[in-house]
């Protein structure tokens, strides 16, 4: 093989597998984005199956469901800006003594307890008018792309970045919307 | 052999589909990974395998042994990987099945189910406990009024007493913290804020219970709601102190009983990311074997495909090649060596286009002298012979061969003795005396004999060479000459001599003898007594004077034969004066040519000698015979034949016509021919009998008139 055509298909090899390994783009989603006067919400459900998830919880199996939702501004001849990203992470923790599900909301700090599966999993895997940014931080007319990757972790929380290489691959969702012009 | 990379990238390709990451569990980054890497090798094995299949010239020097280290390094390292991966593979799994055996379930599933029961049991026995106070008058009262009365602590205290509760407290209906007692410390008794699960209670109606962990120390919570009459009136919650440790030992067996849940259902996932794990260390040492291999075989065969490609150029022809050598041990070595050899080679190629050189030019200054030798010999009328000292033929010219007429079997090589026997006996005579001089040098003269002429008079000399340093060659070289017509000429020379001395000699008298008898004939006839005797006498004496005259002037003729006066003579005229003398004869036939031909003659000469020729043709032939007298023209020359049909000529006599003095008439002089012959010499032609009988066949050849001349 000649030396010049070598690093090409290196380069080629190695985008296959970042591609490969950045997960499923593009699979069928539940995504939207709810925009009212002040703040731009969005409404995500796991795309996954859900009745895995049930009888995960049920067998008493603690799941948590980590959200990532980053949004970048569409510019046509240069790479997209980006302007928010948040962080969202849900954990269902099956009580086996008293036979109860513990929903706990990791970024705000909320912890109930609920003795319906239904109820856990409706928790754990939808977000509902979730706030994403203010409405003031996007231009009117300008065209964004909401990015969102969710990854389910079974059992206790990775504490190392470099753990979530090693598990399941997760879910990748994308949406783009525009805010409507004043009138 | 050259279908093996396409049969092992189409097997990696069959891997890789077979290993391809799906359904829930994906295999993380490492089944992508290896989906790389084997995609990555099976690209560059079925690359080389087409790259193989469309090579169509020879492939560089030393890559396919560059590609059999390479395959046999990565192959040597690829069993072992593969037998520890499948090991490895074995182990796991039986050690994952021995993880995950049925009895760990069952044993954690019981723990858990014991750690259940007794917390089922602590509650069960709280709720029942908790019961005997929902309808409690005083407890009701005390809620209802939001006040507390004043036994209302002492009652609580014996209730926490007999009950065997740590705290008791007392709440009303809007969660108002009213009364409470503990153990130990009364003054540490402090309100708080009631739980959901004390408010389902409230909603409820039931006993709740729940368990807490404060301080390091597990308790069992129990809430009871107090109803009287009017509904729910207000909230008992009570304490309850559990054995120190129970509780962290069924939370303990909770959470080792989820983590097992965890791990079995990642059982699968575990086992393919081993699998995956291992296959990634296979294909890193595959690779790192690879590239070490493809990085010590070309160090390898980079010297040894430089080898390869010098050795073709010096193939070709192209000693100037040389190699550097890039390291120090045997390779370079055999580079060095490879190095002189070439050197050695130029030094020896240049010594050998030197000698080439000289050669060459050696060469050809000996093909020049052989040229010129070999011409020299040709253009010689000398014939030449060489013989070596063994007796076999070296060299022998055309004139050689033309002179003594020899066989074809007369080729250099052959043996001179041999081919001489029978043959040239003269010659095998000298050759053999030759070889018997001491001197060294012979020289004979012989005739030999040759078909229908005059025998040919050789001259032959002989002389031995001696081997010297230069030629290092001995033999015998003998030189023939035709010396016929030489002796010819000092014989007509000689004959011509005595013919002038005996014209001077004899024809002085023979007129005063002749005139001497007339006048004795004329004078002394009538005094004699028999005058026919007389007169017989006397012209017999005239007679005999006269011929003896005749006799004399053809001798002075021969003697002193004239210049011919040549110029252009016509042929057909000639011949028609030859018809017109020789009209008488009827059997004479003279043929005229069909074209006008020119001879550049004297024709006084030339009618001569056809006059002679035709005139012996009529003496020696009877009156029947045919005589014929024609005209060719051939090659330049005018022939003029006579034949007849007589009887022919000896062939001893033959041999002998054209000397002088030879005749076999009885009146003849024999000087006819010889005048003749000399007469065509004078003209620069030949007359030769061609064929002594049947017909004898006399030819005279003289030269044709030249275009020029006739022209002018």
């Amino acid at each position: 093989m000649s030396r010049s055509r070598f690093p090409w298909l290196v380069a080629g090899m190695l985008g296959f597998m970042l591609f490969a390994v950045q997960g499923f783009a593009g699979e069928s989603v539940n995504l939207k984005v709810q925009i009212d006067e002040k703040v731009v919400y969005c409404d995500a459900r796991w795309p996954g199956d859900v009745t895995t998830i049930r009888k995960a919880l049920q067998s008493g199996v603690s799941l948590t469901l980590m959200w990532q939702m980053d949004i970048h501004r569409l510019r046509p001849y240069w790479f997209n800006k980006k302007i928010a990203s948040v962080q969202a992470a849900r954990r269902v923790r099956a009580d086996l003594l008293s036979h109860r599900w513990i929903l706990e909301d990791i970024g705000g700090g909320i912890t109930h307890a609920v003795f319906s599966v239904d109820e856990a999993v409706a928790f754990l895997v939808g977000l509902n008018n979730f706030p994403l940014l203010d409405k003031s931080l996007l231009a009117a007319g300008a065209t964004y792309r909401l990015s969102l990757t969710a990854r389910l972790v079974e059992g206790d929380m990775p504490t190392n970045w470099w753990a979530r290489l090693w598990g399941r691959s997760g879910f990748e969702m994308s949406l783009d919307f525009r805010l409507p012009r004043a009138s | 052999m050259k279908f093996l990379p396409l049969v092992l990238g189409a097997l990696l390709i069959v891997l890789a589909a077979w290993l391809w990451p799906g359904g829930e569990w994906r295999g993380g980054i490492l089944a992508w990974v290896n989906e790389t890497i084997l995609l990555f090798l099976a690209i560059l094995l079925i690359r080389y395998g087409i790259r193989l299949l469309r090579q169509r010239k020879e492939p560089r020097p030393g890559s396919r042994l560059r590609a059999k280290l390479v395959i046999a390094l990565v192959g040597m390292l690829m069993v072992p990987s593969l037998v520890i991966q499948l090991t490895a593979s074995q182990m796991v799994e039986r050690g994952m099945a021995v993880w995950f055996d049925v009895r760990v379930d069952k044993l954690l599933d019981r723990a858990l189910k014991l750690a259940q029961g007794f917390y089922e049991r602590i509650e069960k026995d709280l709720k029942r406990s908790l019961r005997g106070y929902i309808h409690d008058p005083q407890l009701a009262v005390a809620a209802r009024s939001g006040a507390p009365a004043g036994d209302l602590i002492p009652y609580l205290a014996e209730t926490m007493r007999r009950e065997g509760w740590e705290k008791v407290q007392l709440f009303d209906i809007n969660e108002r913290f009213l009364a409470g007692v503990q153990e130990g410390e009364l003054g540490a008794v402090e309100a708080e804020p009631l739980s959901d699960t004390a408010r389902l209670s409230l909603q409820l109606g039931q006993p709740t219970t729940e368990i807490s962990i404060k301080q390091g120390r597990q308790q069992a919570l129990g809430y009871a709601p107090v109803m009287d009459a009017l509904g729910v009136a207000g909230l008992l919650r009570v304490e309850l102190e559990l054995p120190e440790g129970v509780i962290q030992s069924a939370r303990s067996v909770e959470k080792d009983y989820q983590s097992y849940l965890v791990l079995e259902r990642n059982r699968q996932f575990l086992q393919s990311m081993f699998r995956h794990a291992m296959l990634l260390v296979t294909l890193v040492v595959v690779l790192v074997a690879g590239a070490v291999a493809l990085v010590f075989a070309r160090r390898l065969t980079t010297p040894i495909g430089e080898l390869a490609q010098a050795l073709k150029r010096v193939q070709e022809g192209d000693l100037g090649v040389e190699i550097v050598a890039h390291s120090q041990d045997e390779l370079g070595s055999l580079i060095d060596s490879f190095n002189q050899m070439t050197l050695k080679l130029r030094k020896n190629a240049q010594a050998i286009e030197q000698a080439q050189h000289d050669l060459t030019e050696a060469l050809a200054s000996s093909r020049q002298r052989q040229y010129v030798l070999e011409s020299l010999l040709a253009s010689l009328q000398t014939g030449v012979l060489l013989i070596d000292a063994g007796g076999r033929i070296r060299l022998l010219n055309q004139s050689f061969r033309e002179l003594l007429s020899v066989p074809s079997g007369w080729i250099p090589g052959a043996s001179f003795i041999q081919h001489c026997q029978g043959f040239l006996p003269e010659l095998a005579g000298f050759y053999d005396e030759l070889t018997m001089q001491p001197s060294g040098y012979l020289q004979q003269e012989f005739d030999v004999e040759r078909a229908h002429r005059q025998p040919m008079r050789l001259l032959v000399r002989g002389t031995r060479l001696k081997a010297d340093d230069a030629t290092g060659f001995s033999g015998y070289l003998i030189v023939i000459d035709d010396i016929t017509e030489l002796t010819e000429a000092q014989r007509s020379k000689a004959w011509s001599e005595v013919a002038r001395r005996l014209a001077h000699e004899i024809k002085n008298p023979l007129t005063p003898i002749k005139l001497a008898a007339e006048r004795l004939q004329r004078r002394f006839r009538r005094q004699v007594d028999d005058p026919e005797v007389f007169d017989g006498c006397t012209r017999t004496i005239i007679s005999q004077v006269e011929r003896l005259q005749r006799l004399v002037e053809d001798f002075s003729t021969l003697a002193r034969l004239p210049e011919p006066r040549l110029q252009r003579v016509s042929v057909r005229h000639l011949l028609e004066e030859m018809a017109e003398l020789f009209h008488p004869y009827k059997h004479v036939s003279v043929i005229l040519p069909a074209a006008d031909l020119t001879c550049q003659c004297d024709p006084d000469q030339v009618r001569q000698v056809i006059i002679n020729l035709v005139d012996n043709a009529l003496a020696a032939a009877e009156d029947h015979v045919q005589v014929r007298l024609y005209v060719q023209a051939n090659d330049g020359w005018i022939e003029w034949h006579v034949e007849d049909d007589g009887m022919g000529i000896p062939a001893d006599i033959a041999a002998h016509i054209f000397e002088p003095y030879f005749s076999t008439k009885e009146r003849g002089s024999g000087l006819g021919l010889a005048i003749a012959r000399r007469i065509a010499q004078d003209h620069g032609g030949d007359l030769e009998l061609l064929s002594p009988a049947d017909p004898t066949h006399f030819c005279l050849r003289l030269p044709g008139a030249r275009p020029s001349m006739e022209e002018s």
